[in-house]
């Protein structure tokens, strides 16, 4: 330790005096000194050079110049109020008191309490100021360098990203950090007015705040609320704004410290992914679809809104194979056995089932299913969208008998169309045929004979009969076709096939067709279709003659019967106007029709004889005509 | 060799028949031309002579019938309908469309050439009525307008007093207008103006009480 001398003028026993003190001084649980009337330094005290680690030559540091001894020790902030407080205080003689840093010897600062003394001599002139300064840094809150000025705490709370406050332990505020005057526009005082803060909170948020904020002071617990803050400009913004209490040793809040941190944009996204989700789940409800999800072992564990409609279940009550309840019986197999395969295979699956409608009805649906696995390839879940297109299905079944039937209809149609097509083939090369052989005939006879061009037009007769040859064997080709579509048929059916066919037409023709069949007769190998011609063109044949005829009784019976033991007969009997020659009937062009080519029963004709049966006419008595054919029994088939 | 003045237009898509009936015209000594289309036919430029048209009803290009009926009537040729599959329905409709004959294929010398000479027959009638009905109306412009008035009266065959009462002019004035007509017109006698006022469709207005 360091003990300065003062100057040799002192005596010894006046240095004795001096010693005494100074042991006191320097004994004394604080750091001591005093300096003369004009506040130079006189004397510091051990404990203050020890705590300061600096030397001193008092002589050269007046107490009050900005170069005093003080200005090395002092927190660069504390140096102005310091020398503020001695010149204010050597003006006045009066004492003086001031809180302060002062830099320790291993360069950190601490909070003291220097105070400082004026003595007075008899004449009551200023004689010497004593001071003394005590460690006031343990028991001053840290927090307190917020007010008194650390400067380095304060940019810190200034730049943090979060509004920072501190209240009283009833809760008014006494400090705000910049961010909160900037955020809010608002000073301190502002924040201290009731009114104000009721302002600066959204209304709606006011209650919330209100009611948490006293229950926060009253129990002393934390506060943490999100409300909406009202910014300089008037916009709201959310905060998520917590606070909790700080207590001295015996537990009695001395301070809240708050934060409020801005959640806006989270809040919005957060808002917007829930708006963005319930839009999914609204769109996932109301597409016209119906969707699902499903574990990756296959059990649903979400439908959509129409699905749930639709099956009057909610999806908790499908799982665990009870999906198989809502699938018709007739397809449950399958999509059980085809959701099997694609749960295995882990492929995705489309098909289509019936399922059950909550009143019981079964739909046709459209289903698709997919796996979504993750980066691993696992299956994470099973997605599905079935689309409900029975009313297609409905509609296609009924095209498909449509056209069915009508493609029936239009092989009976042939027979005319075929009928006028041939006469039409046939009846070019004849015409050309007989004018050649007309005017080969003219060149001939003329005087005198012009042989050259007879025999040219003799020629081209030869040429054009040989042409209708050709169609006449490119028709017997046609129907030699046929040959391989010969099955075993039942006569019966086929006559049936045919009256259901003609049915409408022969009632919108007043004409009624009765049958009469013997049953258990051996099938015939024939071409359905074919066969149904000749019935279809016998009974139109019918028809046609009972047209010029009036009559209660205008019936078409269509007769089968056993021909003898390798042959079947039918018989389609008319009641109309009959025939004259029942030979020729069936020779082609022949016709007794306004509107015919007298086709039809040569072409019936064809096909009966190309299937080794004979047809035949007779006339009824009194009136109409009886057209049979007889067709063998398939030996295949004897017993 | 032909010494008539009359043609054969043939429009059938079938060669072998337009071959065929071209050669059985000529050795009937008739001229032929011969068209494989509607098109062909209507493209071609016809003779003025007096003519027939024999017309397949079915043609590449066209129905026979559907030709018939856009042809301009008493400007077309007399028409001779062939056709492969002849029925009812199209053959009411040929002939009440003006048509001579609807002969089904095939079909004989007879049928086909009595059709042709019937249809010239009356094409050839056909152009001398509108010959004449051309030299008429000629004669008919020369009249001035009162004696357009005096010749319906006069063809009425109301006495010269009563047609002059009908316009209220002397009988005298009312003979020299009939002289006038029946030399304008060049009528021989009154019978004659008579067939002529027939031909033109001139109304008879006043017939004899």
């Amino acid at each position: 330790m360091t003990v300065p001398r003062n100057g040799q003028a002192i005596a010894y026993s006046h240095y004795r005096r001096e010693h005494e003190a100074r042991v006191i001084v320097d004994s004394m649980p604080g750091l001591a000194w005093s300096a003369r009337h004009d506040g130079t330094l006189e004397i510091l005290n051990a404990r203050l050079l020890e705590y300061t680690g600096e030397s001193i030559d008092c002589r050269e540091h007046a107490g009050r110049g900005a170069s005093c001894w003080w200005t090395q020790v002092l927190h660069a902030d504390d140096v102005e109020p310091w020398l503020e407080a001695w010149s204010h205080a050597i003006e006045t003689g009066e004492p003086w008191e001031i809180e302060h840093r002062l830099r320790r010897s291993d360069g950190t600062y601490r909070w003291f309490r220097s105070s400082c003394q004026p003595v007075r001599d008899r004449a009551g002139q200023l004689h010497r100021w004593y001071g003394v300064s005590l460690d006031i840094d343990d028991s001053r809150p840290t927090q307190e360098g917020v007010r008194g000025g650390d400067q380095s705490l304060l940019h810190f709370l200034d730049a943090l990203p979060a509004i920072v406050w501190r209240a009283t332990a009833d809760g008014e505020p006494n400090y705000i950090n910049r961010r909160a005057s900037d955020y809010s526009g608002a000073t301190l005082a502002d924040f201290q007015d009731l009114k104000w803060q009721q302002n600066c909170v959204h209304p709606d948020d006011i209650a919330t705040v209100a009611r948490e904020w006293s229950r926060a002071l009253e129990t002393g617990t934390p506060y943490d609320v999100l409300s909406r803050n009202r910014a300089a400009d008037g916009s709201y913004r959310w905060f998520h704004i917590r606070a909790e209490p700080f207590r001295d040793e015996e537990g009695r809040i001395i301070y809240w410290y708050g934060v409020d941190v801005d959640i806006d944009d989270r809040k919005k996204a957060e808002e917007a992914l829930r708006r963005s989700e319930q839009e999914l789940r609204f769109l996932i409800d109301t597409l016209p679809a119906m969707v699902w999800r499903a574990t990756p072992g296959g059990d649903p564990d979400y439908i959509n809104q129409r699905l749930a409609d639709f099956l009057g279940r909610r999806v908790t009550e499908l799982s665990q194979e009870r999906w198989r309840e809502i699938i018709h019986p007739d397809d449950v197999d399958i999509a059980a056995r085809d959701w099997g395969v694609a749960l295995e295979l882990v492929k995705p699956l489309a098909g289509q089932y019936r399922f059950r409608r909550a009143d019981g009805v079964y739909r046709w649906f459209q289903f698709h299913a997919e796996p979504l696995r993750d980066v691993d390839g696992a299956v994470v879940h099973w997605y599905g969208v079935q689309v409900d297109i029975d009313d297609n299905k409905r509609m296609e079944e009924a095209l498909r008998s449509t056209r069915a039937e009508l493609s029936r209809a239009s092989e009976m149609a042939t027979v005319s169309q075929l009928a006028a097509s041939i006469a039409h083939e046939i009846s070019q090369p004849l015409a050309a045929l007989v004018a050649n052989a007309h005017a080969s005939l003219r060149w001939i006879s003329a005087k005198p004979p012009n042989l050259a061009r007879a025999k040219i037009t003799a020629e081209r007769i030869i040429r054009d009969g040989n042409a209708t040859a050709d169609v006449v064997s490119r028709i017997r080709a046609l129907f030699k076709r046929s040959d391989a579509c010969r099955t075993l048929l039942d006569l019966n059916e086929v006559i049936d096939e045919v009256s259901r066919l003609l049915a409408d037409e022969a009632s919108s023709r007043n004409v009624d067709i009765s049958t009469d069949l013997e049953e258990g007769l051996s099938p015939t190998l024939a071409d359905r279709v074919q066969l149904q011609q000749v019935i279809a063109n016998l009974a139109r044949n019918g028809i046609d003659a009972m047209d010029l005829v009036d009559g209660p009784s205008r019936v078409l019976s269509i007769r089968s019967r056993r021909d003898g033991d390798n042959g079947l007969l039918v018989e389609i009997s008319d009641q109309g106007i009959g025939l004259d020659d029942v030979e020729k009937v069936f020779e082609p062009f022949f016709t007794t029709k306004e509107q015919g080519m007298g086709m039809g029963l040569a072409i019936s004709r064809w096909i009966v004889e190309a299937h080794q049966g004979r047809v035949w006419a007779t006339s009824n008595s009194p009136s109409g005509t009886t057209f049979s054919f007889t067709l063998p029994t398939s030996s295949e088939d004897a017993p | 060799m032909s010494t008539r003045d009359d043609i054969v237009f043939v429009v059938d898509d079938d060669f072998r028949l337009r071959e065929a009936l071209h050669e059985l015209l000529t050795s009937a000594g008739i001229d032929a031309v011969t068209f494989g289309s509607a098109a062909e036919f209507l493209g071609y430029s016809k003779p003025d002579v007096p003519a027939c048209l024999i017309l397949d009803v079915d043609l590449p290009d066209t129905n026979g019938l559907d030709l018939q009926s856009q042809l301009v009537p008493d400007d077309h040729p007399p028409i001779v309908f062939i056709t492969g599959h002849g029925d009812i329905p199209s053959s009411v409709r040929a002939l009440k469309g003006g048509a001579v004959d609807f002969l089904t294929k095939p079909f004989s010398e007879s049928e086909l050439l009595g059709a042709v000479e019937t249809a010239i027959a009356q094409d050839r009638e056909a152009r001398r009525k509108r010959c004449e009905i051309g030299a008429l109306q000629q004669r008919l412009s020369t009249l001035t307008p009162r004696e357009r008035e005096v010749l319906p009266l006069v063809v009425s065959g109301l006495l010269n007093k009563q047609a002059a009462a009908e316009l209220g002019i002397s009988e005298v004035t009312l003979q020299i207008h009939r002289g006038r007509i029946m030399h304008k017109m060049e009528a021989q006698s009154l019978a004659e103006l008579v067939r002529m006022a027939g031909t033109l469709a001139i109304p008879i207005t006043n017939a004899r009480r």
